[in-house]
């Protein structure tokens, strides 16, 4: 794959990467520094696709990698309730993904990987190939991280 | 929201727009963010070796010692910018492999390797300059002051690895359990 190729094909999942960082990374900085890191490694790892998967199953492979191997300064200390504020109206789209992404964010760095895969809409076995980790335990993991997410979310 | 309604969330997120030139920076090592830092400090370390190197000659008497504490000097010297220059390639370097898992695996073993080396590196380097400021004992503040600098950055290399290590173990049994 020549550069141009690959540039063509990041610029068409680039929403991906960007989703990758705002969970992984608190700061607009971070973030920014994340979706560069996600960049250059992509392309440093291109002699490595072989084609034998799609485009986008190697890159969720590459970008989640360099997401949870990146060295993050700690943190303050953030208290999380165990359910998001409920309000009586009817959110609108846009504060339905604020809270999504916000209990995304309170997972460890393990479930993030394996919800966003789901809801990339992969199947248990890509996401065990991708992950590394069994069919099965794919399954388990993700009813536990689904539920707590309908528990922060308050979906009955 | 129900289950599928969450996907439908997932896809409806507007993410911001890079463009092909934006990209096309990105790949190249100048725009790496941690990259760009590493170099900066590996500039700024090894120009302060060079400058001292040029003037501990005169400063701390090297023509009054040995050859042989020069040269262990210039050797304790050599081995810290060697130091940063592995670290800038490791950085670099992040090895993938068939699954997430396996990548961070590979990576911790790398990290524990380059944390040994990186704390032996210092050691060593500690030990070169103490033998060359004892090969003519008159400068006793001066001792006192490379035992004190190198052993705070022997504690803050040693704090910085220990929490390196421990988030990429944190990730990996995020994964298994």
């Amino acid at each position: 794959m020549d550069q141009e190729q690959f540039l063509h094909h990041i610029s068409q999942h680039q929403g991906i990467i960007h989703k990758i960082c705002r969970l992984y990374r608190h700061s607009k900085e971070d973030r920014e520094d994340l979706f560069q890191e996600i960049v250059f490694q992509l392309w440093k790892s291109v002699p490595g696709f072989e084609g034998a998967s799609r485009f986008s199953t190697w890159m969720y492979r590459v970008a989640l990698s360099t997401a949870m191997a990146g060295f993050r300064k700690k943190q303050p200390d953030i208290f999380y309730t165990h359910e998001l504020p409920h309000t009586h109206e009817e959110p609108e789209p846009d504060d339905q993904r604020e809270r999504l992404f916000n209990a995304l964010a309170q997972l460890n760095d393990g479930d993030k990987a394996l919800i966003t895969l789901y809801l990339e809409g992969l199947t248990y076995r890509e996401i065990a190939d991708i992950t590394g980790i069994t069919q099965m335990h794919v399954g388990v993991k993700l009813n536990r991280v689904k539920t707590k997410i309908q528990q922060l979310l308050n979906i009955k | 929201m129900e289950q599928d309604s969450l996907q439908l969330l997932w896809h409806g997120m507007v993410a911001p727009q890079q463009s092909t030139e934006t990209l096309k920076n990105m790949t190249g090592d100048k725009a790496h963010p941690v990259l760009k830092r590493i170099r900066r400090q590996m500039i700024i370390e090894s120009i302060a070796f060079i400058v001292f190197m040029v003037v501990y000659y005169d400063f701390f008497d090297g023509n009054r010692k040995p050859r042989i504490a020069n040269l262990v000097l210039v050797t304790g010297l050599a081995l810290v910018i060697m130091h940063n220059v592995i670290g800038f390639v490791l950085a670099k370097e992040l090895t993938i492999r068939h699954s997430i898992k396996q990548t961070l695996e590979a990576q911790l073993a790398k990290i524990k390797s380059f944390a040994l080396i990186s704390i032996f590196t210092r050691i060593l380097a500690a030990a070169c300059f103490l033998y060359f400021f004892t090969s003519v004992s008159d400068t006793t503040w001066v001792l006192a002051a490379i035992i004190i600098i190198f052993i705070l950055q022997f504690v803050l290399l040693w704090t910085i690895w220990r929490n390196r290590i421990r988030q990429l173990r944190q990730a990996i049994d995020s994964l298994k359990h």
